[in-house]
């Protein structure tokens, strides 16, 4: 057997490159990226699939302008361009000339739609955002259990207040079901209502895999929430409804974490700031009531009728003991002007005095107080107030 | 008076403690009362800002609706 015709490898595959330029011109298809690389040279290679079949592509350096994003595997794109043949490598592949991102067209409908629709009903309203607590100590939050979120909020919790407590309620953050899925943890957390504030989000994504975050379920869930909600979808770049109906936008899920966590240190140092002023305030408040004391007392010896004295050292005995019994002791070990303070409360009670058996004596009629025997001269009347009571007694020795 | 029983709650009591305080306008005995109040939030906040335990729990419901919390292993790792 003779052959007609011996081809070269190269002969057959012109031919097989003519064949198939010549049956496919310039054309669309759609598939997922997959195996990307970006050469040194600055063209692209990947492979463009569906669920039975791929293709090798091609993205010239030149042509990478035309393309407004960076590819990426598993995103999902309608490419332009011409199959042809690689003759080297001995297989088609597929020229790409133009690319967008599959559905992006009828996603951005929808979300335009559906924003319109929720915004006529005042779902995103500043006026009905909710105040974010500012020190939460118990934080819930919605997103996958293994994603981006959960990992930076334990991280940056670490680092600023271990103490707190995170509460997770896993949740599927994108693909089939996922918006129901977010839509009742914000809704469990709800039922349950023992956290301060929500973080409901997750990692960065093309846009079909935040789209869950763009549903009506999700909207819906978090503007119902009784519990402020903090968004965190995406990076920056990213707007969701989700973000527009929530309490706060965060734009990142580390922007979150650092929004709603606080520094236990800045925290320490606020408590601080109320220590000393309360401390202050009470050492100024103790400093009139003594000057209220010593104004007092320089009264009362003379005017004041014995008994109303007794109810006033009674007052301050209760005062006294009250306020050394607890507050005292703490306050005396960092504060030793207070306890100058505390002493001079107790030589200003008179009553103190005189319960411990002490009296005071005053020449009668005047009522000057007696402090060395050679005022008086004997026969004079004199005046002994005790703990209870008064004495009149006339002088007989005089010592 | 209601105990405030978050620290949010906390702190904001301890500021209008320490404003009626500084105003200065109210009997001895109030102000020992205020004090002694402020003095145990500040104690109960910085027990809590001292904690050193990270507590990530994780909400679970179960078939019947009931919500319950379980200890998770540390994620990020």
């Amino acid at each position: 057997m003779t052959p007609e015709k011996i081809y070269t490898i190269t002969e057959l595959t012109g031919r097989i490159r003519a064949v198939i330029e010549g049956s496919f011109p310039a054309l669309w298809v759609v598939g997922e990226i997959s195996g990307h690389k970006l050469h040194t040279s600055g063209h692209q290679y990947f492979t463009l699939k569906d669920e039975n079949s791929q293709m090798p592509c091609v993205l010239w350096r030149g042509r990478t302008a035309n393309i407004p994003f960076q590819l990426r595997d598993g995103m999902k794109v309608v490419a332009q361009g011409q199959l042809t043949v690689f003759e080297k490598g001995g297989r088609y592949q597929f020229d790409v000339i133009a690319i967008q991102q599959a559905g992006i067209g009828e996603l951005s409908v929808a979300f335009e739609q559906l924003k319109k629709k929720l915004a006529a009903e005042g779902l995103f309203d500043t006026a009905r955002k909710r105040p974010i607590p500012q020190y939460p100590e118990r934080i819930g939050i919605v997103t996958s259990a293994t994603g981006a979120v959960i990992r930076d909020i334990v991280t940056i919790c670490r680092r600023r207040w271990r103490g707190i407590t995170l509460i997770l309620r896993p949740a599927q953050v994108q693909g089939e079901g996922a918006a129901e899925d977010i839509a009742q943890g914000i809704r469990d957390f709800n039922d349950w209502g023992q956290v301060e504030v929500l973080i409901v989000g997750r990692g960065g994504g093309s846009l079909e895999d935040l789209w869950a975050f763009n549903e009506e379920p999700v909207v819906r869930a978090v503007v119902a929430s009784k519990i402020p909600v903090v968004s965190a979808v995406g990076h920056e770049v990213d707007v969701t409804l989700c973000d527009l109906a929530a309490d706060l936008r965060a734009p990142t899920p580390s922007a979150a974490a650092e929004l709603v966590v606080k520094e236990a240190q800045e925290l320490s140092a606020r408590l601080q700031q109320f220590h000393d002023r309360s401390l202050g305030a009470m050492v100024r408040i103790l400093q009139r009531n003594r000057e209220r004391l010593v104004s007092l007392s320089n009264h009362w010896a003379f005017k004041r009728p014995i008994e109303l004295v007794r109810n006033q050292s009674q007052r301050l005995d209760d005062l006294e003991q009250r306020f050394s019994l607890s507050t005292l002791r703490y306050i005396a070990a960092r504060q030793d002007q207070l306890h100058r303070l505390e002493t001079t409360l107790t030589a200003l009670d008179p009553s103190g005095v005189l319960r411990r058996g002490y009296s005071i004596t005053r020449q009668l009629p005047e009522r000057t107080v007696l402090r060395d025997s050679h005022s008086v001269v004997k026969g004079n009347r004199i005046s002994v107030t005790l703990h209870h009571g008064e004495i009149e007694a006339e002088v007989q020795t005089i010592y | 008076m209601e105990q405030p029983k978050t620290f949010e709650n906390a702190i904001t009591r301890l500021e209008s403690i320490v404003e009626i305080m500084e105003k200065g306008e109210i009997p001895l005995e109030e102000a020992l009362e205020l004090y002694r109040e402020g003095q145990v939030l500040l104690k109960s906040c910085q027990a809590k800002l001292n904690e050193a335990e990270q507590k990530l729990k994780i909400l679970v419901k179960d078939s019947t609706g009931q919500i319950t919390l379980k200890d998770s292993p540390e994620p990020g790792n």
